[in-house]
This record gives C-alpha cells, sequence and structure tokens, in this order.
C-alpha cells in the first residue's frame, strides 16, 4: 500500500514509530533544503530541520485531514529560520545583490547574444556564483526561490507554505528572479571578457 | 524603489507575468507582437527564460546520512512521538462547545445570585445575556455549516489569465507601447 500523506498522518496519529520515520525521510531533503538557504549552514540547517520535525510531530493532531504535508513543513521551517536569523540580530546588507542593479545599464551597452541554458551550465563557475546569488537574496525571497525552483512548487503552494497571498509570491519570485538574471549575466560577461 | 519600466516603455514586470502564462491570450498577443519588434525585450525574455533552465538545475543539499536515526532517538527521548488523544466526529466541536457553555451558565448562577445590584440592572443584564447567547449560538451555527461546506468543496483550480483585461487593458498596453 502506498504510503501518501493522509495515510502517514494517520499512522502517525496512532503511534506508528515506522511511519514517523518515513515522514522524516520523505520530507528531510525539502526542509533540510530550506533551513539551509535560509541560514547558510549545514551545521545549523540540521538543528533547524530536527526542530521543525520535533514541532511538527508535536503540532500533528493540529495538522488538517487530507491535506498536503510538504507545504505546512516548509512553513515550519520557514518560521523556525526566521526566528532563528532575528536571534542573530540585523543582517548585512548585500552590496553583491545592490551591485547587480547597477550592472544593468553596462549589460545593455554591450549587448552580447544571450547564452543558451547548456552553454551557462558548461561554465562550473556559474553554478558557484549563482549559489551565493540564491543567498544574497533577501530571506524572505530565498524561501520562495527554494520551494519554486529547486522543489518545483506551484505559486500557490509556495503560497501556502508562506502563509501569504498569491499576488505577494509572485511579486517576490518575479524580483528574485529578476535579481538572479542580472547577477548571472554579470557573471557571463566578467567570465568571457 | 524597484525601477520598473523599461527603455522601450514596456514594464518589467509585464514579462514575468508573460513567462509565466499569467496573460489572457488577447495581452499575450501583445506582448508577443512588442517582443518579436524589441530587441532589447527579446534579450530580456532569453536571459530571464536561461535564468529559470539555470535555477532548476541547483544542487539542493542533503541532510547528514544518519539524520532520521538521530532525529527518531530524539523524538523517543523527548516523547514527541506521543500524541494526544483528539476526538475527531463531527459532534466533538458541538460537545466542546455545549460543556464551555454549561460551564458559563453554572459560574453565571453561582456568582449572579450573589451580587447585589438593582432590580432593573439585573433585568437588563438578563436580557443582555440571553441576547448574547442567542447571537452566539447563532455565530456558532453558522461557523460549523461553514466549516462543514469549505470540506466538502474541492481546491478551486489556478485560473489561467488572470492579469486580464480589467487588470491590464489591451487597450492601455497598445496605448503605453506608442501603437
Amino acid at each position: 500500500m502506498e504510503w501518501t500523506d493522509t495515510r502517514l498522518v494517520s499512522e502517525c496519529r496512532q503511534g506508528n514509530e515506522q511511519a514517523y520515520a518515513r515522514l522524516v525521510d520523505t520530507y528531510k531533503g525539502l526542509v533540510y533544503s530550506v533551513s539551509y538557504r535560509l541560514l547558510g549552514d549545514s551545521a545549523e540547517a540540521e538543528d533547524a530541520a530536527q526542530e521543525t520535525f520535533l514541532a511538527a510531530f508535536r503540532g500533528l493532531h493540529t495538522f488538517r485531514e487530507g491535506a498536503p504535508l510538504a507545504p505546512w513543513l516548509s512553513r515550519i521551517a520557514h518560521n523556525y529560520c526566521l526566528r532563528q536569523l532575528h536571534r542573530r540580530g540585523p543582517t548585512t546588507v548585500s552590496l553583491e545583490a545592490r551591485l547587480a542593479d547597477d550592472l544593468e545599464p553596462l549589460a545593455q551597452r554591450v549587448p552580447d547574444p544571450v547564452p543558451t541554458p547548456e552553454t551557462l551550465l558548461e561554465r562550473s563557475e556559474l553554478g558557484a556564483e549563482l549559489e551565493a546569488a540564491i543567498m544574497a537574496l533577501p530571506a524572505r525571497y530565498r524561501t520562495a526561490v527554494t520551494l519554486r525552483y529547486l522543489h518545483d512548487f506551484s505559486y500557490a503552494e509556495v503560497a501556502e507554505s508562506l502563509d501569504l497571498p498569491l499576488g505577494t509570491v509572485k511579486t517576490q519570485l518575479h524580483r528574485a528572479r529578476g535579481l538572479l538574471r542580472k547577477r548571472l549575466e554579470a557573471t557571463w560577461t566578467e567570465a568571457r571578457a | 524603489m524597484t525601477k520598473t519600466k523599461r527603455t522601450c516603455g514596456l514594464d518589467q514586470r509585464w514579462l514575468h507575468i508573460y513567462l509565466d502564462g499569467d496573460f489572457a491570450p488577447a495581452e499575450e498577443r501583445i506582448i508577443e507582437t512588442h517582443v518579436a519588434r524589441c530587441a532589447d525585450c527579446q534579450r530580456e525574455l532569453a536571459w530571464l527564460r536561461a535564468t529559470e533552465s539555470v535555477l532548476t538545475t541547483v544542487e539542493t543539499p542533503a541532510p547528514p546520512a544518519d539524520f532520521t536515526a538521530r532525529l527518531m532517538a530524539r523524538a523517543a527521548a523527548e516523547g514527541a512521538l506521543i500524541q494526544p488523544k483528539v476526538d475527531r466526529s463531527r459532534w466533538a466541536s458541538i460537545r466542546r462547545v455545549a460543556r464551555q457553555a454549561t460551564a458559563g451558565f453554572w459560574y453565571a448562577g453561582q456568582v449572579l445570585p450573589k451580587v447585589s445590584v438593582p432590580e432593573s440592572w439585573r433585568d437588563r443584564a438578563g436580557v443582555a445575556l440571553g441576547r448574547g447567547a442567542a447571537t452566539t449560538g447563532r455565530g456558532a451555527w453558522r461557523a460549523s455549516r461553514w466549516l462543514l461546506r469549505r470540506q466538502r468543496r474541492p481546491e478551486p483550480e489556478p485560473k489561467r489569465g488572470r492579469f486580464s483585461l480589467p487588470r491590464l487593458p489591451g487597450l492601455q498596453l497598445a496605448r503605453q507601447l506608442g501603437r
């Protein structure tokens, strides 16, 4: 019998430890990924993922029957990590993200042909640069980008995960996409120079 | 504030909406006609598409191999695997409200007779209590009906063409592009 979300939740509620372990195995990648993208540190991300699952186990009796688990778990992880970031104090302003804004006119003056995604991926430095660019995004955009592009969530699922209106999530993702696009083009232009 | 207008007059946000396929067909055609003539927008759109494609290839970090084992040990030690017994039947919430109401009335019955207030005040308090109870009851009944209806209703499918004519009139778009 297939382990659907509904069955997982129902078995966990009955105290089946195997179901708890399966729930963790199914969603640990998602929860860890969201935590890592927000906190930027693997040890802290692991702690956050553990706290997320513990909070989910404790709150499982309040979970709405038949609802998907992924947005709920992402929301718990997102909120926990935001609290951790808040505790760390004010974050440093990303100069790189600001620089990306200023790079636009330069890119427009020298219009190189736009490379295909395959060509872009051949440049190994672009992968690392893109990772850095995601981490330089504002925290509220990072989870949206992680869920949408790295975990293939729909806009509606991202909105549910972040507990935000659909329009707000779309705006956030549009801005994030714009910022990442500028960074990518700047790196590409530098790499070719 | 973020700059949204492009040098050609097109709003940057519209390229994103177009890329998401959120325009109604009429507006989609207007954007396509503009992009076909505007090299700058073609380039922007190509970069946005390339960014999207590359983004989906970013590796997702994986948790350590023993993550589940360590988490389960911690959860068992902290008693997080024990779920409280919750009655999920349809009548459970009604029973809960009835229990709370009974407790409230019992408390009111114990306390109110001991308070010395003029007769007229008592009448008014009685009337107010009666009205309050009636309103709460009506509200609870409506809320329960609404919740039941909501549970039965399937989740609506996200609509295509969300930013359609009333939000972004094609005429306004065409005028802005100078056509």
